[in-house]
Order: structure tokens, then C-alpha cells, then sequence
């Protein structure tokens, strides 16, 4: 029981109120302390540290991409373009917690994403290392999406709208196997390329001259610091390094050139599912023309792909993707000749007047088992000099001079006896027929001079994808197949068949070193680079990758036997298509179901490929030209072929001073057409 | 003789306060400068922050003239209109993200615990006075801590949790001074031990599950209830010895600090002013809790006595955690700075206690004259 005491009496018991006053005083003093010490660590002893944390806090690093390069022809016409266009873009450190969802379906209302992904994309990049690179939520909204989302910037933290350039492609459809296409950069390359200061933003190419000048076109990308606030609103810019644009590239490929050899081939194209053609002028090596059928649209890349664009896009027949001019290797066929005639007459185991008979056909003994023969069919029969053999496409005049007799074995089993006697009288008039000593130019000899002219190894060609193809021999055939190599390889090797595989590009390559006098040059899409200011930084200039060893003369022969191809042989029908200017042309019909050894040799009737190869004018060549059609026929690609020598000659203006052929009209026999050719040969120069 | 004499108000008293209000005016005018502001701008918040001081400055020189001992008779209802206006607020209130804290009267902001501070003060320094000498009975004892669960238990329920420790932290030394035993605390202190899970489970909202979640780790939520937390500490810590300048500093001027002219106006002090700015700070505050300290020491009686306690308790309190949530020592809580925060009325409770204070020095019955 506590005591009663008076109500004015000074507290009874315990401490003075002095004392307890003192106390709170000192309790005071202890709290303030307390806050003091706490103030002492950060403000004096950890204040670089934290003063360093405020400027992470305000300044943000912005990188300035720099513009892509452009690419122009020859007449300054941009080619692609750098479009403005709107691209939204997020911050996922920027954008409070727990507004996610709210800035997702703010987002997603306005642009065509729906709220959840842009949400887990941004819960995904948050829970990441990375959470200040910026997420781009939509490539390309409209105007008023743009327009929309910006005006609402500042209920949306850490949105963005950016203006970025988008390529655009003028003439997308002609020119995407060139120009080639670009993307955004994906996480992959970025960490791939982390050495190279790419930025998140960039594009970076995927095909054609896009990807083989990237680091032309591309330029260097400026940096912009500046001070942003807490919700990543730009205050000012503190410091700022401008980019430096990429250069331009002037392309050799002529637009209207272009467009008609991509008219023509599709005209032509018929049952093929792809077709190519290159045009070259043989003097430098520069590309003119090259299509590859199908084509597309590089700008739906951009504008973002329908179902159906996407599924013609990756049709695995027609892969229009693909530059079938330069990324397909096919037996040349016949067009090959060409190539073992210039190994013959190079190696001087043939001259032009060689005759040669071809009874239709050649039987060779298997060399292991000679029970077993195979025949090599011919389609035409008759005796043949070098030119004529080329004009009209002897097979057995071309498996002679690659491999030699086929009857020179001892081992051979006998002729019967009436033809026996009609291959001795042949020989007898100095014509090589039957079992008469004839050695070819051989397999080693061949693949050697088919390599000096450019198979077996890429082009060099200035825009990516390229294939080198292939030129067997007896030391691959081995090391592939574990099988030596036989006669019949050989003759399947002379005509462009069996292992031989070349591109369209490579035959184009090969056919201007013919008609130029024995170059073989890099070929060039990019004529110059110019700098954004329009200077010149790298001028044309012709590279040459081999010069042939070989007399001129004998390349003069193979373009004479050309140029009797289209007046009285089988390439008929590009003589058809330009009758105006003198030409020389070959055509091939490969057979390309054959898969393995040895070539199928029953002359049976297979799938085949349609090659033509050809230069113009005869009297002074200056461009070279391939055309190739899938499943198509050597003598419908040479129409094609004319027509497009056609189109170089109107294009460029060279049929205007074309001199007109010494014939009023397309030859009608054999004999007129072989008086017309002597003629000519008179007048070409010696 | 009973009277009172103007010899004995504390100008100090006064001018500590005033200081502190004007040192408040400053760092509101950086806080809330508008952004990319030309020259001197004064915001609407530091308008009335002066004009709020110039009226507490009459309100504490008005109160002087009045007798602090109507308390006497009046205590218990003031008390109970405290009680009424914390009652009312809940129903009454201006709705604030899920709080009601205030009354919107459109000229002014009546934050009602801040009315429930001063009454509770008054109503606990009027049941110690009368019953002081039955304190060391615990149901007295227990009957002063009802008498402050009553306000604290409404100011949780607003909810506002800061406040509530105030009301607390005010009972805890008011009963201290006016002599209650301690083992009875050690009972309470037991008890409240058992009670604190289940209080936790079924009180404890989530935002200040939250808040002690990222008290305790703000990496772990960096932009949510941490960001503040870390925001202030880089503010205050990036400020150094002489800060960065007033209007200069750039968390504060960039808004990565939020609610800056309340519960974290010390981060813009710190950042801005620096070390030597908070020093200041310091200095006035303690400068002012003497003033008042000295109060309860010249007051021959304990109802005076216990006021000035309960003013030293409430501001010093305050301001510690204010500061403390600043720094990171404590989780984040709301609470104004007194004095310094801008907020109407804790302003204008702030002069009429200290006035009810310069009410103590005056009317004494017992002076005479000093010095003569």
C-alpha cells in the first residue's frame, strides 16, 4: 500500500528531479551520438564510395549508332536505303517493381505484343546480369503507336521511343541475292562480337554485300554520356563522341541489266525449281548481272513475314534464300569441254585439225572384271575437228582427248570384224578411230588445268556464301572411295560429269579467261567504296588470280569452235535470240541423277541440268556470261542466254556499234552455216 | 502570489525553434525546387512552411499568457479530445494509398496523430501528476499505459506504425520520470515478449513486413521498399564533409530519393549540406531539447515537470528516427523530422507545446525576482 502523501510535496522517494532531467540530458546527447558515429562512417570515411554510387545513379552511358553505309550503282541510284523508323524500347532497371504488368498492358494496348510477353521478357531481363541494357519491345510500330507511347512517357519508366534507321530496299526483288539482308543483332553474336563494340541496337548483315562488307558498311558508333533522373529521364548530355557513318558501296551490277536477266530466266525457267545467270565482263572481272531464281523480298524482313512468305521462303525445292549462282555446285556438262579442249591443246596432245571419229558411241572394258564393258553414249556420230567437236558437242571426240583411245589396252576384247575394217580405214586417212595409239591429256593433267581456271576453289567473289565445288582425280577418288580410277571416270570427267561440280560463277569465271586471253579474275560485286561524304576510299581495281598458261591462239580456236556452236551447232538458239551480233557459246546438258562410281554409262535417259556458257561480241570479247537451269536442257538455256547477251548489248549499247555479222539470215544447212564460218574466221583477228 | 511573468520566457526557446524552422525552410526550398528552375523559386511548401512557423511563433507567445494548470481541470478533455480526433480520423479521413491519416480542410492538412501526440502528452502528464503517488501501484501503472494504448492503438490502426512507437517511447519515459517501479516494466516488458508473434501474425500489415524486409536486405527488392533505404543512405553518404551545395545535390535534385520533404528530407540535408550541415542540425536540436530540459528542472511542480519531459521524448524521439531511417540504422518508417519535414500541423503542435512550456516558466507560483 502505497503512501499518502500531500499533493504539493517534492516526489518522496528515488531520484532528484535534477538528477532524472540530467539523465534524459545525457540520453539525449547518447541518441545524437549515436546518429553522429553513424554519420562519421558514411559521410567522412565511406563517402567516395557512396559518392560514386550517386553518379552510377545519374549518369547513363548512351551509345550513338552510327548509319549504315549505303549502297548505290554505278550511277549513284541508292540501292538500300536508310529509312527513319520508330522503335520502342525498355529499360528493364527502369521500370519500378511491381509495374510490370501495369507497364506491359499499357504497352501492349498500343502495340500489337501481347502484355504477358513483354512482362516475362522484362521479369526475365530484370532477373538477369544485364538489367540496364535496353529491351526492345516493338521494331517498327506505326506513327501513331510511336506517337502514342510517347506522349504517355512519363506514366510508362524506363519506355522509351528511339528513331533508328531501317534498311530499305529499292529494288529488293532484282537485288536480294546481292545486296543481302541484316538483323538485329542476337545475344549470341553480341557476346560473340563483344570484342568489336557492337551495341544491342545494331543490325548486323546476314547475306550477300550486308554480311561481306559489314565492317565497311557498319562505321563506328559514337557514345553520348548524359544525366538522367530516377525514373531514366535524359536532364542533360555531359559529354559526346559523334559516330563515325559507314562507308558506301558502288556496286559493278548494272540495275537494268539485272532486272532483264531476272525476266529472262524466269521466262525460261519453266519446270526448273531455281535457275541462275552471271555476267561478267572479262576484262575485269566485274560482276554486271547475277540472279538467282527464285528471288524475295528483303524489306518483308523488315515489315515482318506472313505464314505464307514464310513458307515460300524456306520451300526446300526452290530455297529462294539461296544464291544459287554462287552457293550450288552442279556437273557443268558439256560446257566443260571448253575446259578439257584447252587442257588438250595446252598439253599438246591435240591440235585444232585433230579428227576424231565418233561412231556414235564408246565401249570400254571394265578394267577389273573385263567380262563387264560399259558404253559411253554419243549424241551425234560422224568425224570431227577440234571446232566442230566443240560446235556440235562430240562426246567421243572430248573422251579421246582426255582419255585417250579406249582401245589401247591390251587386254581389250576384239572389235567385230565389220566394224574393224571401217575403223582401219578411217585411220588410215589420218583419222584417230579405233584402236589407233591416242593418248589424252589424262585425269591429273585435266583436274590441273580445270583448277588454274578456277574450279575446285571459291571464286573470290566479294559477297559471302560461296562454294568451291569440286574436280576429282585419281588421288581423291581414292582417298574418298577407296577405288582406283578408271578410263570410264575420265570420260565422265571430259564431258562435265561423274564427280565434277562447279558453279554457275565459276563457269562464267572460266568462260572470261577464255575469252580474255587466258585471266582468271576475282570476280567484284563492289565496284568502290566512298566514304559518307562521297570520297572515294577504295577505287576499282581488277584482281587477277591467275594468268593461264597457255597460247591465245589455242583459246582463239575454243572461242571459233563457240562461235560455230550458235551458227551451225547447238547452241542454235542464242544465235536465234541475237542475230545481230556474232557470239561464241556452249551449251551443257547435265545429267545429274548419277550419284557414285562409276558413272552410269547406258546413256539412259536421266534428270538433267541446262548450262550455257557464252561471250560476246566474237570479234572483241567483253562480257562472258553462265546461265544454269535446275532440270532444265543445255539448248533451252542458250535461248535464254542469247536473249541475255541481248540485254547486255541493248543495256549497254554495244549492238549500236556492233558490226553486222557476214549473213543476211540465220543459216539454214550445214554447209552454208561452215562457208559462213570460214568466212568469219577470216576476219577474226589472227 | 499567482501570475505570470514575461521575465521568465525563454527566448532561447524560441529562437532554437525558429532556427530550426528556418534551417527547415532551406532544405524544403532544395527539396522541392522545381527542375530546371532560373534563380530563387520558392515553392508552395516553403511558403507555408514559413507562414505555418510565423503563426506557431504567435501560437507559442499567445499560449505563454495562458495558465498551463487549466490542465488541471481541462486535462481529461483534452485528452479525450484527442482520443475523439484520432476516432474520427479513421472514419473521417482523407483515404491516402490505404491510409487515413488526416483531415483535408482544404486551406489546411490536420495530421490527427499529430493532435494525438500533444493531447496524449498532456492527458498522461495530467494522470501522473494526479496519481503519482499511487504509481507504484501497477494497476495505476497499468491504467497510464492503457491511457496511452488508447491513441497509439488508433494511430497503428491508420495505420501508422512510426507513430505509434512515438506514443510508446512517450508513456516508457514520462512514467520513468514521474517514478513508476521497474519491476513492473520487466512484467509488462514479459508479457508484451509473449505477445509479440501473435501480434506480428495478426497486425503487422504487409507494406511494413515489407519495409523491414528490405530494412534488413534492400539489395533484395533494390527498387521497391529498399530503394529508398539505399537512395537515402548514397544521398547522405555521397554528401561528405560539406555537401554539395544547397539546390546542388543530384540524387535529391533528380528524384532518386522520394518523399524528400518528409520522411527523408535529412537525405537531402545530408547530401546537400553535408556533414557539417547535419552538425548543425544536431546542434540546434540539442540546443532546443536543453531549452526544454531545463524547463522540467525550473518547474517546481510535476505536471510541468512531465510536459517538458513529454516534449524532450516526443521531438528527440522523432528526430532520431527520422534521422536513423536515413541512415540506415533503422527500418523505414514514417515519421517527420520536427521542425524540418514539412507537415502544417506537427508544425503548429510543435509551437503550442513549446508555448505550453514557456506557460510553465511563466506562471510559477513560487518566482521571485532573480538577480535584484
Amino acid at each position: 500500500m502505497a503512501r499518502l502523501t500531500g499533493a504539493m510535496d517534492p516526489p518522496p522517494e528515488g531520484m532528484s528531479i535534477r538528477l532524472k532531467v540530467l539523465i534524459l540530458g545525457g540520453l539525449v546527447l547518447m541518441l545524437f551520438g549515436i546518429l553522429t558515429a553513424q554519420l562519421v562512417r558514411l559521410q567522412l570515411l565511406r563517402h567516395e564510395e557512396y559518392a560514386a554510387r550517386a553518379d552510377i545513379n545519374r549518369v547513363r552511358t548512351l551509345d550513338i549508332a552510327p548509319a549504315r553505309g549505303l549502297i548505290l550503282d554505278r550511277e549513284g541510284t541508292p540501292l538500300v536505303e536508310n529509312a527513319p523508323a520508330w522503335r520502342v524500347v525498355l529499360i528493364p532497371a527502369d521500370v519500378p517493381d511491381g509495374e510490370e504488368d501495369r507497364i506491359a498492358a499499357a504497352l501492349a494496348d498500343t502495340l500489337d505484343t501481347p502484355a504477358w510477353e513483354i512482362e516475362q521478357q522484362i521479369l526475365e531481363r530484370k532477373a538477369g546480369n544485364d538489367p540496364l541494357r535496353a529491351l526492345v519491345v516493338a521494331d517498327d510500330p506505326t506513327d501513331s503507336a510511336a506517337f502514342d507511347i510517347s506522349t504517355r512517357q512519363s506514366q510508362l519508366p524506363g519506355v522509351r521511343v528511339e528513331t533508328v534507321s531501317e534498311r530499305r530496299y529499292r529494288y529488293s526483288e532484282q537485288l536480294a541475292h546481292i545486296l543481302g539482308y541484316v538483323h538485329w543483332i542476337t545475344e549470341e553474336e553480341y557476346a560473340a562480337l563483344a570484342d568489336e563494340r557492337y551495341l544491342y541496337s545494331d543490325k548486323i548483315g546476314q547475306t550477300g554485300l550486308e554480311a561481306a562488307y559489314e565492317g565497311v558498311l557498319r562505321g563506328e558508333a559514337g557514345r553520348r554520356q548524359i544525366e538522367v533522373d530516377a525514373v531514366g529521364r535524359e536532364l542533360r548530355e555531359l559529354s559526346a563522341q559523334t559516330p563515325r557513318p559507314g562507308h558506301s558501296l558502288v556496286v559493278t551490277v548494272d540495275l537494268g541489266l539485272q532486272t532483264r536477266v531476272q525476266e529472262i530466266l524466269e521466262a525460261h525457267a519453266g519446270a526448273s525449281h531455281y535457275a541462275a545467270a552471271v555476267v561478267l565482263k572479262v576484262d575485269t572481272g566485274e560482276v554486271l548481272s547475277m540472279v538467282s531464281i527464285p528471288s524475295y523480298d528483303l524489306n518483308s524482313f523488315q515489315d515482318g513475314l506472313t505464314p505464307e512468305q514464310w513458307a515460300a521462303l524456306n520451300d526446300a525445292d526452290r530455297q529462294p534464300l539461296r544464291n544459287h549462282a554462287i552457293a550450288d555446285a552442279h556437273p557443268p556438262g558439256s560446257t566443260f569441254k571448253v575446259i578439257t579442249a584447252a587442257a588438250a591443246l595446252g598439253e599438246g596432245v591435240a591440235a585444232p585439225e585433230t579428227l576424231i571419229y565418233s561412231p556414235g558411241q564408246l565401249v570400254v572394258d571394265n578394267q577389273l572384271n573385263p567380262g563387264i564393258q560399259y558404253i559411253f553414249g554419243d549424241t551425234v556420230q560422224g568425224t570431227y575437228d577440234l571446232r566442230r567437236a566443240l560446235a556440235e558437242s562430240s562426246n567421243v571426240y572430248f573422251f579421246y582427248l582426255a582419255g585417250g583411245s579406249p582401245y589401247r589396252h591390251p587386254e581389250a576384247a576384239p572389235r567385230p570384224e565389220s566394224e574393224q575394217e571401217r575403223l582401219d580405214a578411217l585411220a588410215d586417212e589420218g583419222i584417230i578411230a579405233g584402236d589407233v595409239e591416242f593418248d589424252g591429256v589424262g585425269p591429273g593433267a585435266l583436274a590441273e588445268w580445270a583448277r588454274a581456271f578456277g574450279f575446285d576453289s571459291p571464286t573470290g567473289i566479294d559477297i559471302s556464301g560461296e562454294v568451291g565445288g569440286l574436280i576429282p582425280d585419281p588421288d581423291l577418288k581414292q582417298a574418298t572411295f577407296g577405288e582406283p580410277w578408271v578410263d570410264g571416270d575420265t570420260y565422265n570427267f571430259a564431258i562435265g560429269q561423274g564427280f565434277v561440280a562447279v558453279t554457275p560463277l565459276q563457269m562464267a569465271v572460266a568462260m572470261a579467261a577464255i575469252a580474255n586471253g587466258g585471266t582468271v579474275y576475282e570476280p567484284r560485286v563492289v565496284y568502290e567504296v566512298r566514304d559518307a561524304d562521297g570520297k572515294v576510299v577504295q577505287p576499282f581495281q581488277p584482281v587477277v588470280r591467275r594468268q593461264l598458261e597457255i597460247d591465245p591462239e589455242a583459246l582463239r580456236v575454243i572461242r571459233e569452235g563457240m562461235a560455230l556452236s550458235t551458227l551451225a551447232g547447238t547452241s542454235h538458239d542464242a544465235l536465234v535470240a541475237l542475230p545481230e551480233m556474232m557470239v561464241g557459246g556452249k551449251t551443257g546438258t547435265a545429267e545429274f541423277a548419277q550419284t557414285g562410281p562409276p558413272a552410269g554409262a547406258e546413256g539412259e535417259e536421266g534428270p538433267t541440268h541446262g548450262w550455257f556458257i557464252a561471250f560476246a561480241p566474237f570479234d572483241d570479247p567483253q562480257v562472258a556470261i553462265a546461265v544454269f537451269f535446275e532440270f532444265g536442257a543445255g539448248y533451252l538455256s542458250a535461248a535464254a542466254g542469247g536473249e541475255i547477251l541481248r540485254a547486255w548489248a541493248e543495256t549497254s549499247g554495244a549492238i549500236v556499234d556492233a558490226v553486222p555479222p557476214p549473213y543476211a539470215r540465220i543459216a539454214i544447212t550445214e554447209e552454208e552455216d561452215l562457208r559462213l564460218f570460214e568466212a568469219i574466221r577470216a576476219r577474226s583477228p589472227q | 502570489m499567482t501570475g505570470y511573468s514575461w521575465r521568465y520566457f525563454d527566448p532561447l526557446l524560441l529562437a532554437a525553434a525558429l532556427a530550426l524552422t528556418a534551417y527547415g525552410a532551406l532544405v524544403i526550398y532544395s527539396a522541392s525546387l522545381p527542375r530546371g528552375a532560373e534563380g530563387v523559386v520558392l515553392s508552395s511548401e516553403v511558403q507555408r512552411h514559413i507562414i505555418f512557423a510565423a503563426v506557431g511563433a504567435l501560437v507559442m507567445i499567445a499560449m505563454t499568457r495562458v495558465d498551463y494548470r487549466l490542465i488541471d481541470q481541462l486535462g481529461w478533455i483534452a485528452y479525450v479530445f484527442g482520443i475523439g480526433v484520432l476516432v474520427a480520423v479513421l472514419f473521417f479521413g482523407s483515404d491516402d494509398f490505404g491510409a487515413r491519416r488526416w483531415f483535408d480542410f482544404g486551406f489546411v492538412i490536420v495530421q490527427a496523430s499529430e493532435v494525438g501526440k500533444l493531447m496524449t502528452i498532456i492527458g498522461l502528464a495530467k494522470f501522473l501528476t494526479d496519481y503519482r503517488d499511487r504509481l507504484p501501484e501497477f494497476k495505476i501503472f497499468a491504467a497510464s499505459l492503457l491511457i496511452t494504448l488508447l491513441p497509439a492503438g488508433l494511430v497503428f490502426l491508420e495505420p501508422d506504425a512510426g507513430s505509434a512507437i512515438v506514443f510508446l517511447a512517450l508513456w516508457l519515459v514520462m512514467t520513468l520520470f514521474a517514478g513508476a517501479r521497474l519491476r513492473h516494466y520487466a512484467v509488462l516488458g514479459a508479457l508484451g515478449l509473449c505477445a509479440i508473434p501473435f501480434l506480428l501474425a495478426a497486425n503487422v500489415q504487409e507494406y511494413q513486413r515489407d519495409r523491414i524486409r528490405a530494412f534488413i536486405d534492400p539489395t533484395t527488392d533494390p527498387q521497391g521498399a529498399g530503394f529508398n533505404v539505399i537512395q537515402a543512405e548514397t544521398s547522405v553518404g555521397s554528401g561528405g564533409l560539406w555537401g554539395q551545395g544547397l539546390t546542388q545535390g543530384t540524387q535529391t535534385q533528380l528524384d532518386f530519393v522520394r518523399i524528400q520533404t518528409t520522411d527523408f528530407i535529412f537525405s537531402v540535408l545530408g547530401e546537400e549540406l553535408g556533414f557539417v550541415g547535419a552538425m548543425v542540425l544536431f546542434a540546434l536540436m540539442i540546443l532546443l531539447l536543453f531549452r526544454i530540459l531545463r524547463v522540467a528542472s525550473r518547474s517546481p511542480e510535476p505536471l510541468g515537470q512531465l510536459l517538458a519531459v513529454g516534449m524532450v521524448t516526443m521531438i528527440a524521439v522523432q528526430a532520431f528516427i527520422n534521422v536513423a531511417i536515413n541512415i540506415r540504422l533503422l527500418p523505414v518508417t514514417g515519421i517527420p523530422l520536427p521542425f524540418i519535414s514539412i507537415g502544417n500541423s506537427s508544425l503548429i503542435m510543435l509551437f503550442v507545446g513549446l508555448g505550453l512550456l514557456q506557460s510553465v516558466l511563466a506562471w510559477r507560483d513560487d518566482h521571485r525576482p532573480r538577480g535584484a
